[in-house]
């Protein structure tokens, strides 16, 4: 019974930090159909934003937040613009643009390891801060595990109310669902692109930052790691569904954290196998629209 | 008739590749044997990939497991005696076969749908592979590494090269025949593809198992040149992101275009790449970025249009005298 709350409370805080991980790729792949494949590279600078500023100048990692928010949601502008932009302008269909767009992710990914194995080396890092245990229900959990979950629940609501109660979420989500359609009524498309592109990679900072406070072992490959985690949350939940994103990475995070206590090595492919069934018989996903 | 174009450029590489163990150093001859090991495997990714436009990102997991299988079986014959001693080609070639089960499995999953599921399914497939075979490796044997028995460099040389060559003409072959005719209709247009007859998810599924067959063939070669390894030395990701790279940098024109990328990008590897490792791949990284923004059709289309750009100046000038 203890081990089954035990399982049950880690794996909700698992989740939550896993929702955090795919909150971001999943509003960029709904919102512009780039499958952003750098996504975890971009995650990975927000941990080593995080860590500089505490390593260096002894800056509490829960004020460099906005640090590597701010960094990363600029650099998303501008990845977008230099790469993505003309790809989207003159890519013929949904198709080709998702095709050519991989090939950009690949050069990113390249470009953004090796900078950042350039910079800080590739032994690996951590800022580790609130490693005190914290008890929730007679059970022990690290309070930087809680901290991450409460940041995950936070960003979700702040993204609920951008995207459902404000004009911009509104013209987000009709380019989502409608792009032609969205152009004809006058939204901006390339705009609204953009912006998604920066939100997704602010919130993907979030969760780099936090992942090198809970763990210690961020190098510069880690980073495809979290992408395989978003994708596979992105196809669980259903592309473009923000409900879908947060059930998903609550079942990949009890799934995940319940392996690890069972049996650690076979975690990965319980997880792929999860991922299979759902391709078997829902593949739009839990949330996902036709 | 274009094939007598190109014989004596194809007599050459294979006179070279064959004698290279004469007058090559060691060094140079290992840098030769990875550079058929990529080469082979972005013929193999071109072969599925290239044509359909469906993009795979499981390389990692069909080089992996050719080359864990490879390792596991080579242990347990030789040093644990568990299992009967086979001749390496016959291990490789169940290898292949296994990874032929397993894409086969994968593929008629995933590629009844269309757009990036496929690319998704894939790349989580490298992870979840290594993932068994770290299982196999710590669970049950209780250990960290696998040793492989020692293959002095002239065998895993031949053995490398051979499959390389082998796995080359497979491809061609394939390439040549209908079902590589019917994988480039798809990837042109595959409603069209469908209209005409083609059995496009069959046809998708075979044409995806066939290439991961070839890749685990290669990897299971792969395995003689280590001694002892490791799940995270097979499975690394780098097999999955560099064959779609090199291709991309050859460009997805021809057969041959992907294999001049293969070479070039993997000669530079090992030249610049050893002394300027992280500018080197950064400098790769902005070149491939470029590719795919302003030469889709890579370095091979790119030299073409300037060629056919020259012969129509010249042209131009000798009608105007």
């Amino acid at each position: 019974m203890a081990r089954l709350l035990d399982i049950a409370i880690g794996g909700v805080l698992f989740g939550a930090l896993y929702a955090l991980i795919a909150v971001g790729l999943n509003l960029q792949y709904g919102v512009t159909r780039i499958l952003n494949l750098a996504y975890g590279e971009i995650l990975l600078i927000g941990s080593y934003i995080t860590y500089i500023f505490f390593k260096d100048f002894r800056i509490n990692p829960l004020l460099t937040l906005i640090f590597s928010g701010l960094v990363t949601s600029v650099l998303g502008i501008l990845i977008h613009v230099i790469t993505f932009r003309r790809l989207v302008l003159s890519a013929a269909s949904a198709e080709e643009l998702e095709f050519r767009s991989l090939f950009v992710c690949f050069g990113l990914i390249l470009l953004i390891q090796n900078l950042l194995a350039h910079i800080f080396g590739v032994t690996p890092i951590g800022t580790p801060y609130l490693m005190e245990g914290v008890e929730i229900f007679g059970e022990r959990f690290k309070m930087n595990t809680v901290v991450a979950a409460i940041l995950s629940a936070v960003v979700n609501a702040i993204m609920y109310t951008l995207l459902r109660f404000t004009k911009f979420g509104l013209a987000m989500r009709a380019t989502a669902e409608e792009p032609v359609g969205a152009q004809i009524i006058g939204i901006n498309i390339l705009k609204i692109h953009i912006a998604s592109f920066s939100v997704g990679c602010l919130t993907a900072a979030l969760a780099g930052s936090m992942i090198s406070m809970i763990y210690s072992n961020v190098t510069p490959y880690t980073g495809t790691i979290y992408t395989v985690i978003a994708l596979i949350i992105l196809v669980l939940g259903g592309r473009g569904s923000f409900i879908g994103s947060i059930v998903g990475g609550l079942i990949i995070g009890c799934a995940y954290y319940a392996m690890i206590r069972v049996r650690a090595s076979l975690a990965d492919p319980v997880i792929y196998i999860l991922l299979i069934i759902m391709l078997l018989v829902r593949p739009r996903g839990l949330f996902g629209r036709q | 008739m274009r094939m007598m174009n190109i014989l004596p450029i194809l007599v050459i590489v294979l006179a070279f590749i064959f004698l290279a163990p004469f007058f090559l150093d060691v060094y140079n001859l290992g840098v030769l044997r990875e550079t058929l090991m990529w080469a082979a495997l972005t013929a193999s990714w071109f072969f599925f990939s290239g044509l359909t436009k469906y993009i795979s990102l499981g390389s990692a997991a069909f080089f992996g497991t050719g080359l864990y299988f490879t390792a596991l079986y080579l242990e347990q014959s030789i040093f644990l005696k568990n299992l009967p001693a086979l001749p390496l080609p016959i291990i490789v070639v169940m290898a292949g076969l296994l990874n032929f089960a397993i894409a086969l499995a994968i593929g008629l999953i995933s590629l009844r749908l269309k757009g990036i599921y496929f690319a998704i399914a894939t790349l989580a497939l490298g992870i979840a592979c290594q993932g068994v075979f770290n299982y196999i490796v710590s669970d049950i044997m209780k250990t960290y590494y696998t040793h492989i028995p020692p293959f002095d460099l002239q065998t895993t040389y031949y053995t490398i090269a051979i499959a390389a060559l082998v796995i080359f003409i497979i491809i061609y072959t394939l390439y040549r025949s209908n079902l590589g005719f019917a994988l480039r209709m798809i990837g042109e247009n595959e409603d069209a593809a469908i209209h005409f007859g083609v059995n496009a998810s069959l046809t998708k599924t075979i044409g995806f198992a066939l290439s991961a067959m070839c890749i685990g063939l290669m990897g299971g070669c792969y395995t003689t040149i280590f001694t002892v390894t490791a799940p995270t030395i097979a499975f690394n990701l780098q097999f999955s992101f560099m064959p779609p790279m090199m291709a991309m940098f050859g460009g997805l024109v021809t057969f041959y275009s992907p294999i001049i990328g293969a070479v070039i990008l993997s000669v530079l590897r090992n030249y610049l790449g050893i002394t300027f490792v992280h500018h080197f791949l950064i400098v790769l990284g902005i070149i491939i970025v470029i590719i795919a923004e302003f030469m889709p059709e890579g370095i091979v289309g790119f030299v073409r249009k300037i060629v056919r750009k020259l012969t129509m100046r010249s042209l131009k000038e000798s009608e105007k005298r």
